[in-house]
């Protein structure tokens, strides 16, 4: 376990190093990080501003919700933009097979060889989005809303692993990853504006991903409830096992063309 | 010419072989497009009243229309273009006896081409779905398809502009995110412009971005006056001709810095 650890910190070590090296693109990532962040917000404002809806759902709750989905977003890119996508690459190219000879763990190592700490500034605005958007709250609900949210990085991150993994499969896509990206924009919506008795019964499919942003908001704004925490553990739980379980059963169709 | 015709027929017959991804690419953009409708469904219904005007049904096929049509326009040869620059891999066309904006544009309209074929039976199918609350009927109009030849002409040369910029800057892939998510959002292909703030539409009047999307899909609509429409294709037109020659500027501009590396 602890050859894991300094790992993580060598890699997280190096990459800082390359991102002091390619300043330039370092402060792009962050100008389109931010970019991304006020046109997000512009987008909700420019709908919302004049908009009350009903069946409780406010201002505060969608900037919530939004503020929360900008946080994972951020935290997920920074640990796998730079790694996910790639897998895709590193199958066609055959460059997977030096991963696979590692006496490490496959899917450790395509997940966290390189760290974006440009994607890193999104946090600031969306933790003080979240404190603005946030009615009233306790500090066990914001412990319990940071557990939460680690628990929804997970489901997020297993998510985009399994449809990274079909890779396998389709070596010719190359925009396999903006499957999960195109997902991702769902994470901004309540979930009581997709699943409601105005749409079709078929949205339920949507459900894994409305959690990764709608239960740490519940969690945050109605304080502590076991049943939230639970649903958000066993949802992230289970993704990752199938994550696994999926690359290794996949794995077994890797043919190697280096 | 002939010439050209063969680099857009040998490029249809690339795509041709690599199908499956183009269909797949559109596969991936039905999530955004499911995603947006059912919210902007909950927020009509949820809601009271109509947005400037658009009603639901307005609203859904501006969506629907705004996403494929955006998805069959949207240039990607910026990042082909920069590749060939920082690889050096430009030298070779420099050398053949082509225009490389013709090339490039005749490379891009095959892609366009096969996009349009399948964006227009993801749109059917859409259409198909979403036809409870759809009033929408079809009639061919000229001038809308005139303002998208036109649009499409613009978006190539706004990111033949962009991808220029990698002679000055070596790697701008992040810049090429930034960029688009922008052009994105000011085109009106995520909510139609008429929604911004007054600061950002007054600033978009000075800009050539609503004329990518929200323009076309205006005329479409019925959302403007004949003597409007006139005006807005006489200013793509504008826009396309000053963009030519900012190309061609940049482009002299960075040759001269071009080193061809690697090639």
């Amino acid at each position: 376990m602890r050859i894991y650890f300094t790992i993580i910190y060598n890699y997280f070590a190096i990459s800082l190093k390359k991102s002091s090296t390619y300043r330039l693109n370092f402060f792009l990532t962050l100008v389109d990080s931010l970019c991304w962040f006020s046109i997000t917000i512009l987008l909700y404002e420019s709908i919302f501003s004049s908009l009350l809806l009903e069946n409780g759902v406010t201002k505060n709750q969608i900037f919530l919700i939004v503020g929360i989905s900008e946080l994972i977003k951020s935290i997920l890119f920074t640990l796998f933009i730079d790694n996910l996508p790639s897998i895709t690459k590193q199958i066609r190219y055959g460059t997977l097979d030096k991963f696979i000879l590692y006496p490490i763990d496959t899917q450790f190592m395509l997940s966290f060889q390189n760290i974006n700490f440009a994607n890193l500034i999104s946090v600031v605005p969306s933790i003080i989005l979240i404190g603005i958007s946030v009615d009233k709250t306790n500090t066990l609900s914001i412990l319990l809303f940071i557990v939460s949210i680690i628990f929804s990085i997970i489901l997020a991150y297993s998510i985009w692993y399994i449809i990274m993994t079909m890779s396998i499969w389709f070596t010719k896509i190359d925009g396999i990853h903006e499957s999960f990206l195109s997902l991702l924009t769902i994470t901004q919506y309540p979930q009581q504006l997709i699943v409601n008795k105005y749409t079709p019964k078929i949205t339920f499919i949507f459900l894994p991903v409305l959690l990764i942003s709608n239960i740490p908001a519940q969690i945050l704004n109605n304080g502590i409830n076991l049943f939230l925490i639970l649903t958000v553990f066993l949802f992230s739980l289970i993704f990752l096992l199938v994550s696994r379980f999926f690359w290794k059963f996949a794995l077994n169709y890797y043919t190697s063309i280096n | 010419m002939e010439k050209y015709l063969f680099v857009l027929r040998n490029s249809n017959k690339e795509l041709l072989t690599y199908r499956f991804s183009l269909i797949t690419e559109f596969m991936f953009s039905i999530i955004p497009i499911t995603a947006s409708s059912l919210l902007w469904i909950s927020i009509y219904k949820m809601g009271s009243g109509n947005f400037h005007s658009y009603d639901l049904g307005d609203m859904l096929i501006y969506i629907l229309v705004s996403r494929i049509l955006a998805t069959i326009i949207l240039p990607s040869i910026h990042w082909d273009i920069s590749e060939q620059i920082q690889s050096g891999d430009l030298s070779k066309y420099l050398i053949l006896p082509i225009s490389h904006m013709l090339f490039w544009f005749n490379k891009d309209l095959a892609k366009k081409i096969q996009s349009f074929a399948i964006g227009i039976f993801l749109l059917a199918v859409f259409i198909f779905l979403y036809s409870n609350y759809l009033t929408f009927s079809f009639k061919i109009n000229w001038l809308g398809l005139f303002s998208i030849f036109f649009s499409s002409i613009l978006y190539y040369l706004i990111y033949y502009f962009i991808a220029s910029l990698a002679f000055k800057f070596v790697d701008v892939t992040s810049f090429f995110y930034t960029s688009e998510v922008i052009i994105e959002f000011l085109s009106g292909a995520i909510i139609p412009v008429v929604f911004f703030p007054n600061l950002l539409k007054s600033l978009n009047n000075l800009l050539p971005f609503q004329y990518l999307i929200s323009f076309p899909i205006n005329i479409w609509l019925g959302k403007i006056q004949y003597r409007e429409i006139i005006y807005g294709l006489s200013v793509q037109f504008t826009w396309i001709f000053f963009l030519y020659f900012l190309c061609k500027i940049s482009w002299k501009i960075g040759l001269k810095r071009y080193e061809g590396t690697g090639s």
